[in-house]
């Protein structure tokens, strides 16, 4: 039997560097792989070829990759794409075309004129496939949520009954609920006879689904926890009382209480939706609570950033779950990183540039990455420019709004451990949102966990998640107990 | 009915603040005009007249009135469709009414050749990004857009009405008739009007299309197979359409008045010309009651364009948010 | 006595003062000098005539009295009869035959000519004159005739059905001179029919005027059938109707265009001549220092270097001035200008007291070439020691009277009008008028001055008084220049009309 796919001694450059050097892999007929690797390894520029596609600036150097025998470089033979392979990428929400409505999709997707008549019961189909039920058709991709947006990806992926499904990282965007919808959905789609190439970071999740792994690039390192640091005896920096926000005539946080003590981690955990983002951005100053007090170390502060004088606001630092849009993609790294240096340190022009190689230091990144534009970094060294704009203003706290979602597992290790060490040196304090578990019980002292805009639970991560159960396990019983209550 | 209320609430808030800008553009017209120097009066009656005679002739034509009040007496007067008188007696609605619908008629000629055009070359140009064709559109655009519109008329001018002889060099039209019926006349001068607003518009469409052309949707689409075509007419036409509205508009409605300079140049009996020779004579009715005509129509055009980018995007259309 | 802004923009000529495109490119013979045709060729009647000249856009009118632009005039001398008019420099009967001084009655009788029909078909009475006198000086007219500061309309009497008598307010002896001098057309009053050569067939106020010929006029001398007089702003534009052929005829066109010339075999470039002429100029404001002292006025005159502006404003379309007003009109005293003299000059004004001193001068772009003019004077009065500094505004308020007092000289310019019209225009603004007892007298003697030797000797030596101490400084005789098709004949400049030739004669060859 031909091998589906087979990948021969592929290599690829960019800018003169090999980003794929020698890989060789093969997937037979109804097999699921999984690729993984750190970040910046190839996987997405390895996943990208198999449908006949480099991205801008990759050439093609050596090797081929052979889908059902025929090579899809330099160019795919005609019905590749979409009809013997179909593509799932990373960020449903940019996948889908904002201009048409999810049927409209969906009926293109599928290449060829379907008569009037037959349209509607063809998209319910579809989207049956995924579980999606058929009032969504009309909607529009904004008017719907994460999990549901990327279920239509794969509805559309699926709509010309492929043979080999490439997945990028499809779930890393989603949530809890999500994600275990959407792996479900694979899980059926494999198990249907349709081979799956996914490439993740995550092997946990797709250890259930996948047959084999292809380890691409060094293998990843294990992940990161560390000790507890008892913070009983540290001063209080942050005190939220009574914080309740919503938005219009929703409420999405309700009488929100949190304490925050320097040099302790807090993670705050949650469903997507519940109001976590909200918190960030209410704690910052982006988003004005209708009710609630804020206090940094005993001094009442304004809700409103604007009213923050520079040293409040320097010591209340945000990063974000997406750095690319945090990031002015049109600045470099050194322009953003000097702007926190003037706006809220007041630094002298003579000291920018040794400040700068210091913060790169801190994050682990060569001070060549300082004259790059966003668009030229990966995603992790992305975020870890975040992580250094937001501690060049020397902030007491640090709230972390999904920051290693989009990470690979190493990545993540890494800047877990970094922000470790800051808190060690610094006392630095951080507040760090996520829906991830594990990565919840293996940094944080002190958890919080929102349910239906309520703090359900509070207090120290060694009592709410006790060592030996799986940590995702205990937190869905913590919420489903919240709302059975 | 849902999605139509709030686009209908939108347009008719539009239309309410667009009364009260234009209320607050007639004051500051006729306030600004009759602050022009010079007096209508004694230039009228020459420096000999009798100090009597000229308060005579002030009070006969209302002049005497604050201006307040006779501000008061214009609205009341626009109200009943009454524009004032002009210098030399005729009523201002006479005096513009051809020639409204000429500048108009221009105008729209205009941008109708404009839309195709643009949209064409601006696509062109996106989808061959860097290639020899592009550089060329990009380029030509960028010399057409330094060169004044009157200078590109004047070079239409000698090289197809005095050197080829093929089109007329001045928009004379028979009296009694209209240019619609005599449309040789309109070549040239809907050409020279286009030419500048098509570089313009070409470039923002270009830009607008390979940004689309870039984003992680279309290439979601191209890796699942669609052809370019398609993928040029769902995904890039739509998202290309809002700012090419925008654009199509502002620049056809820029035509009306600011054709004063093209229409000099073929003597075509627009607004444009009329709008300048009462100015350089003080005429200040003319004035007054063109800069209103003006003003409303650019207001009236910007509030249509806003609606339009409301219709045309989704997210916009639908009120926005997700879940 | 009245006098408008209007008229007074009329003598120093109204022009659009808009870009003259340079037409370099295009054209090839440069250097063409251009051709005079006065009666070298005889029109064939028949067909019809295209001509373009500036027009007033949608201001224009029908109504003599109303609209002022050149093609407004045009039209209105073919489709209006005057009671007299000009011939070249001489007056000559048209609707009245004969206005005679009533020996010591302060009035004069007029005698009108028979047998001359209205465009409706009626006749034409005494009372159609007393009907037009009483509209033209109505002060509702929004610039009541200037002939009302001679005549005594209100109180005129029609003595038959051909004659009037009208008193005047002052002692006349040609009376016929100002009725031929001052716009002053027989109407029917609102409507827009005439006794003239050509009526109204169609009219687009501002576009064009269709005219057709009036077969039962008193005089047998129109040519063409159909007369189309097309109305542009813009002077680039007329040279281009007449350059692709829309039209055959335009006049006043830019010197910058006469000068490149056009390679069409079919057309040429024509000078209007001596009668066509318009005198470039500055008045002096003789009422304060420094030129209250009749020798700084000298020395102004003295110091200009009159070749070298024409050259430069006028292109070389002309010839150098000698200070006087109304080159080419009768009794004008053409004398040769004065040479530069810059030493003399440098004298005069230091023994005015002058050296050294700042005058003001104020100029618009009426006309095209005024700022130009108004640079290049001031350069060279640098050169005796006279510090000009200019005060250019916009048309519209160039003849601001509070304005006028207080500058010491203003751009100025007139046609070959006849002398009593140009120094009564003149007379007419207290800062443009020479405050001298005895010009003042010369020039009552020649208005009442009842035979041509008295007339004659009074007007020399108004003249020479000016030439002697007058406050205009006429540096050039600029010419007209016209673009027409070679079988273009029968065009008549009449004196002071160089804008608007008379075209009752005109037609094709």
């Amino acid at each position: 039997m031909t091998a589906l796919l087979e990948v021969q001694n592929l290599r690829l450059t960019a800018a003169g560097r090999a980003i794929v050097d020698g890989v060789s892999f093969q997937v037979e007929p109804g097999e699921s792989v999984a690729i993984t690797g750190p970040s910046g390894a190839g996987k997405t520029t390895l996943a990208l070829t198999v449908l006949g596609h480099l991205r801008d600036g990759v050439t093609h150097d050596g090797g081929q990759v052979l889908v059902d025998g025929r090579p899809t470089l330099p160019q795919p033979p005609p019905e590749l794409r979409g009809g013997l392979v179909g593509y799932v990428g990373q960020d449903p929400g940019n996948s889908l075309n904002p201009y048409a409505r999810v049927a409209t999709t969906l009926l293109r997707v599928t290449a060829r004129s379907v008569p009037r008549p037959q349209r509607s019961a063809l998209v319910s189909e579809l989207l049956a496939r995924v579980g999606l039920p058929t009032e969504l058709a009309q909607r529009y991709p904004h008017q719907l949520s994460g999990g549901q947006q990327q279920r239509v990806v794969i509805a559309a992926a699926l709509a010309r009954n492929p043979r080999l499904l490439v997945l990028d990282e499809p779930t890393t965007a989603l949530d809890l609920v999500a994600k275990a919808e959407v792996v479900a959905e694979l899980r059926r789609v494999s198990d249907a006879g349709i081979s799956l190439l996914w490439v993740t970071h995550d092997l946990a999740s797709v250890e259930t689904v996948v047959d084999r792994v292809v380890t691409i690039g060094e293998p990843t390192t294990a992940s990161y926890s560390h000790a507890p640091v008892a913070t009983a005896a540290r001063e209080v920096v942050l005190t939220a009382t009574g914080v309740t926000a919503g938005y219009g005539h929703t409420s999405v946080l309700r009488a929100v209480d949190l304490e925050l003590r320097s040099g302790e981690l807090l993670a705050v955990l949650g469903a997507s939706g519940v109001g976590k983002s909200t918190l960030a951005r209410v704690l910052t100053g982006l988003h004005r609570p209708a009710s609630g007090t804020l206090a940094h170390r005993g001094e009442r502060l304004p809700w409103d950033v604007r009213r923050r004088s520079r040293a409040e606001r320097a010591a209340i630092q945000l990063v974000g779950q997406n750095p690319a849009e945090a990031l002015h993609p049109r600045q470099t790294v050194r322009t953003a990183l000097t702007r926190p240096l003037v706006r809220l340190r007041n630094l002298p022009t003579a000291e920018h540039d040794g400040e700068i190689k210091l913060l790169l230091d801190a994050v682990q990144l060569p001070i060549e990455v300082a004259d790059r534009l966003p668009g030229e970094l990966s995603g992790g060294m992305r975020q870890r420019v975040a992580l250094a704009r937001a501690l060049a203003a020397r902030p007491e706290v640090i709230v972390c709004d999904e920051i290693t979602s989009a990470l690979d597992s190493s990545t993540q290790s890494a800047i877990l451990r970094m922000l470790d060490e800051l808190r060690a040196e610094l006392g630095l304090a951080v507040v760090l949102i996520t829906h991830d578990a594990d990565v919840a019980a293996s940094v944080s002292d002190r958890l919080l966990v929102l349910a239906s805009g309520r703090v359900a639970r509070t207090g120290a991560t060694a009592d709410l998640l006790p060592p030996g159960e799986s940590p995702e396990e205990r937190v869905r019983h913590l919420l489903i107990d919240h709302t059975d209550l | 009915m849902r999605p139509v209320h709030p686009l209908l609430r939108h347009a008719l808030s539009g239309l309410a603040g667009n009364v009260v800008l234009l209320a607050g553009l007639s004051f500051l017209v006729f306030v600004g005009v009759d602050l022009l120097p010079g007096d209508p009066i004694t230039s009228r009656l020459g420096p000999t007249a009798t100090p009597e005679r000229i308060a005579a002739v002030r009070a006969e034509l209302g002049l005497d009135q604050p201006v307040l009040t006779r501000y008061g007496d214009w609205l009341a007067g626009i109200v009943h469709g009454d524009l004032g008188r002009s210098a030399a007696g005729q009523p201002v609605t006479e005096l513009l009414s051809g020639r409204v619908g000429n500048s108009i008629l221009l105008a729209c000629l205009a941008t109708a050749c404009l839309i195709p055009l643009s949209f064409g070359f601006g696509l062109a140009a996106a989808r061959r990004r860097g290639r020899p064709a592009d550089r060329a559109i990009s380029t030509g655009s960028l010399l057409l857009l330094s060169v004044p519109e009157f200078v590109v008329a004047g070079f239409l001018v000698l090289i197809l009405a005095i050197g080829l002889r093929l089109l007329p060099a001045v928009s004379l039209v028979p009296a009694g008739s209209s240019p619609v019926r005599h449309s040789e006349v309109l070549v040239l001068p809907v050409l020279s009007l286009l030419l500048v607003g098509l570089a313009y518009a070409t470039r923002v469409i270009r830009a607008a299309a390979a940004g689309t052309l870039r984003a992680p949707y279309v290439e979601f689409l191209r890796l699942s197979g669609q052809s370019e075509r398609t993928i040029l007419r769902t995904a890039v036409v739509p998202a290309v359409l809002p700012v090419a509205v925008q654009i199509w508009l502002l620049t056809g409605v820029s035509m009306i008045g600011g054709a004063v300079l093209v229409e000099k140049v073929f003597g075509y009996p627009g607004i444009g010309e009329l709008l300048v020779t009462s100015v350089q004579t003080g005429d200040l009715a003319v004035v007054q009651a063109l800069v209103l005509v003006l003003g409303g129509a650019t207001l009236a055009v910007l509030l249509i364009a806003d609606l339009a980018m409301v219709l045309l995007t989704p997210r916009l259309r639908t009120g926005g948010g997700a879940e | 006595m009245t006098l408008s802004r209007r008229v007074l923009l009329r003598s120093a000529g109204l022009g659009a003062a808009a870009v003259a495109l340079p037409s370099a490119c295009g054209a090839a013979a440069s250097g063409q000098t251009p051709v005079q045709a006065t009666a070298s060729a005889t029109p064939k009647p028949g067909g019809t005539l295209r001509a373009v000249f500036t027009g007033g856009g949608a201001t224009e009118s029908l109504d003599p009295y109303v609209g002022g632009a050149p093609v407004d005039l045009v039209r209105h001398e073919v489709m209006y009869d005057a009671l007299f008019r000009f011939r070249g420099n001489e007056v000559e009967a048209a609707l009245a035959l004969a206005a005679k001084p009533v020996a010591g009655q302060g009035a004069f009788d007029l005698e009108l000519r028979p047998d001359v029909v209205w465009h409706d078909g009626t006749a034409f009475t005494a009372r159609d004159v007393l009907a037009s006198f009483a509209y033209m000086s109505s002060p509702e007219r929004a610039y009541p005739s200037e002939l009302s500061a001679y005549f005594d309309f209100a109180k005129a009497t029609v003595t038959g059905p051909l004659t009037l008598r009208i008193p005047t307010r002052q002692p006349i002896g040609e009376p016929a001179l100002l009725l031929a001098s001052y716009p002053a057309k027989i109407v029917k009053p609102g409507k827009s029919i005439g006794t003239g050569p050509y009526q109204v067939d169609a009219f687009a106020a501002g576009r064009e005027a269709r005219l057709k010929k009036f077969d039962r006029y008193w005089e047998k001398t129109a040519v063409s059938d159909e007369l189309v007089l097309s109305s542009l702003t813009d002077p680039q534009a007329k040279v281009n109707a007449v350059l692709s052929g829309q039209s055959d005829f335009s006049t006043d066109i830019p010197f910058t265009i006469a000068k490149t010339g056009t390679s069409n075999a079919e057309l040429e470039i024509r000078t209007a001549g001596p009668l066509g002429r318009v005198g470039f100029g500055f008045v002096l404001n003789a009422t304060k220092a420094p030129f209250k002292d009749p020798r700084a006025r000298k020395a102004v005159r003295l110091g200009i270097d009159r070749q070298a502006l024409v050259d430069s404003v006028l292109l070389g379309f002309g010839a150098p001035g000698n200070d006087l007003f109304g080159a080419g009109s009768k009794h004008f005293d053409s004398r040769e200008p004065l040479a530069r003299d810059v030493d003399q000059a440098r004298t005069l004004l230091k023994d005015a007291g002058a050296a050294g001193a700042t005058v003001v001068f104020r100029t618009a772009e009426y006309e095209i070439g005024y700022n130009a003019s108004t640079q290049l004077v001031a350069e060279q009065l640098r050169e005796l020691g006279l510090m000009v500094k200019i005060d250019q505004v916009g048309v519209p308020e160039f003849f601001d009277v509070k304005a006028l007092g207080q500058t010491d000289g203003i751009v100025f310019s007139i046609g070959a009008l006849p002398l009593p019209v140009t120094y009564s225009r003149l007379a007419a603004y207290p800062t443009l008028g020479l405050p001298d007892a005895e010009l003042k007298t010369a020039l009552g003697a020649a208005l009442a001055a009842t035979d041509e030797p008295a007339r004659a000797k009074a007007w020399a030596t108004a003249q020479q008084i000016m030439t002697d101490r007058g406050n205009t400084v006429v540096w050039g005789q600029a010419d007209t220049l016209s673009i027409a098709r070679k079988s273009v004949a029968g065009v008549e400049t009449r004196a002071g009309q160089e804008k608007y030739p008379y075209l009752g004669r005109a037609g094709l060859a």
